[in-house]
C-alpha cells in the first residue's frame, strides 16, 4: 500500500506513557510495547488521521527548521515500523 | 563463560532441616508461602532450591500453600484452593514446578511490586540489576560479583518497588554454568550443568536496596571483549517488559511504574564474552573508593 495515500492513525486503544522526552506505546490488543525516542515520538504525535506521511514531514520540518527532503526517509521508516509494531491503523484520504 | 573462581562450597542453607510432611514456608519480605512436603524426595531439592528463604515458621501474612502429595502416578503438586494437580515422575520437576507455583503465589500477593527475571548484587549500598532470559549469563556475573565482596540479592528474580526505586531480596540459592571454554554457543550454554555459587557469611542481603543501575545482558559469544552501550529510558522500559513476570493484566500499571523507575536509573547494554571481564567492567563502573559492601 502506498503510505502517500493514507493518513497513519494511532490505533483505538494503544496508550503512551512519558519517559523523559521519550515515550513507550503500548497496544493492549497485541501486547506490543515500543519505545519511542525523541523523533520517533514528534512522529507518532502528528500521526493523528488528519495528515498524510508527506504532510507529516511538512509539519516536521517546518518545526525544526529542515526541509522535507532531509527528513522524508527517517519518517517512512519510523511510519513503516510503527505499523509494522501495529500500533497504527490506516485512515483512507476523504476527497 | 570460563572462569576459575568462584568455588562451589559449602551452601548458606536454613538452620533447619524440615522432615518430610513436615509444615514450612517460604519467606519473602511481608508474605510467605506454606509448604507440605508429604514426598520425602521433595525435601533435599527444596532446601537447595530456596536456600535461607525456607523457615520453619511462618512470617508475615500467608500468601498461598502448596504441597507436593504423594499420587499413583509420581508426585502431585497442589495450589491450596485450586482444583487439579500437577503430577511428576522426577523429583527434580515436581520441585520445579512446586518452585513456579511458590513464585506465582508471592507475585499474586505483592502486585505492587514490578517482578523481573534478573540477577541483582550489591556494593556500597547500592544494587545493580543483570537482567536477561535465561542463558545470557546473569547468575555466571552474580556468582562473580559476589566473589569480589558483592552482596547477594537474588540469581533468578528481582521484585522492585519503582517509585522507592528499590529492588528487594529474593535469595534462592544461586547456581551457575560452567565451562573450560568462554566461547561456547547458547544453544551449548543451556546444556551445561549447573553448580552451586558459595555464599560468604552475611554476604546474603536482608533488606531492600536502592537501584544504582540496569545491565542488559547479551553473551555474544562470536564477539571480542566487552561492550557496554548506553540503554535510554524507553527502551529500558521495553527490555524489562521482555523479562516481566507480572501478569499482562497489569502490564499498563506496570509500564507506569517503569517509566517512573527509568526516568531516574541509569541503564546500559552489556555484550560480552567473557564472564570474568564483563564482572570486572560491572565492579569498575559501581566503585567506590572508602565504602563497604
Amino acid at each position: 500500500m502506498n503510505l502517500a495515500q493514507n493518513k497513519p492513525t494511532q490505533k483505538s486503544g494503544t496508550v503512551h506513557y512519558d519517559v523523559l522526552n521519550e515515550m513507550v506505546v503500548y497496544s493492549p490488543d497485541t501486547m506490543q510495547a515500543a519505545s519511542l525516542n525523541e523523533s520517533a515520538r514528534a512522529i507518532w504525535e502528528l500521526c493523528d488521521g488528519t495528515r498524510t506521511v508527506e504532510e507529516i514531514c511538512r509539519e516536521l520540518a517546518s518545526q525544526i527548521g529542515m526541509t522535507v527532503d532531509q527528513l522524508s526517509d527517517d519518517v517512512k521508516n519510523v511510519v513503516d515500523r510503527l505499523y509494522e509494531l501495529d500500533l497504527l491503523s490506516r485512515e483512507p484520504i476523504r476527497s | 563463560m570460563s572462569q576459575s573462581d568462584p568455588k562451589p562450597q559449602h551452601l548458606p542453607l536454613a538452620d533447619f532441616r524440615p522432615l518430610a510432611d513436615q509444615a514450612v514456608y517460604i519467606c519473602f519480605g511481608s508474605s510467605h508461602v506454606g509448604l507440605r512436603l508429604q514426598v520425602a524426595e521433595t525435601v533435599l531439592p527444596v532446601i537447595s532450591t530456596f536456600g535461607t528463604m525456607l523457615s520453619a515458621t511462618p512470617s508475615g501474612a500467608s500468601a498461598g500453600n502448596v504441597a507436593a502429595i504423594t499420587h499413583p502416578e509420581g508426585i502431585a503438586i497442589e495450589v491450596a484452593g485450586v482444583v487439579g494437580s500437577e503430577r511428576f515422575a522426577d523429583p527434580g520437576a515436581a520441585v520445579r514446578e512446586l518452585y513456579h507455583r511458590v513464585v506465582m503465589l508471592l507475585i499474586a500477593a505483592r502486585p505492587e511490586l514490578l517482578w523481573v527475571h534478573s540477577g541483582v548484587v550489591a556494593k556500597s549500598g547500592q544494587a545493580v540489576l543483570l537482567s536477561a532470559a535465561s542463558g545470557q549469563g546473569k547468575s555466571t556475573l552474580v556468582a562473580q560479583l559476589v566473589a569480589r565482596g558483592w552482596t547477594y540479592l537474588s540469581d533468578e528474580i528481582a521484585p522492585i518497588d519503582p517509585y522507592a526505586a528499590t529492588v528487594l531480596p529474593f535469595p534462592v540459592m544461586p547456581y551457575m554454568r560452567v565451562s573450560h571454554r568462554h566461547d561456547l554457543p547458547l544453544a551449548e550454554v543451556k546444556e551445561l550443568g549447573k553448580i552451586p555459587v558459595e555464599l560468604a557469611e552475611g554476604a546474603i542481603a536482608t533488606s531492600a536496596f536502592p537501584i544504582a543501575g540496569i545491565y542488559f545482558l547479551s553473551y555474544a559469544p562470536s564477539s571480542g571483549g566487552v561492550d557496554l552501550t548506553p540503554c535510554s529510558p524507553a527502551m529500558a522500559v521495553v527490555e524489562m517488559l521482555r523479562n516481566s513476570l507480572n501478569p499482562h493484566e497489569s502490564r499498563g500499571k506496570e509500564i507506569a511504574g517503569l517509566c517512573r523507575l527509568m526516568e531516574q536509573t541509569t541503564c546500559t547494554h552489556l555484550r560480552y564474552v567473557r564472564a570474568d571481564e564483563a564482572a570486572e567492567k560491572i565492579a569498575q563502573a559501581h566503585s567506590s573508593s572508602g565504602d563497604s559492601p
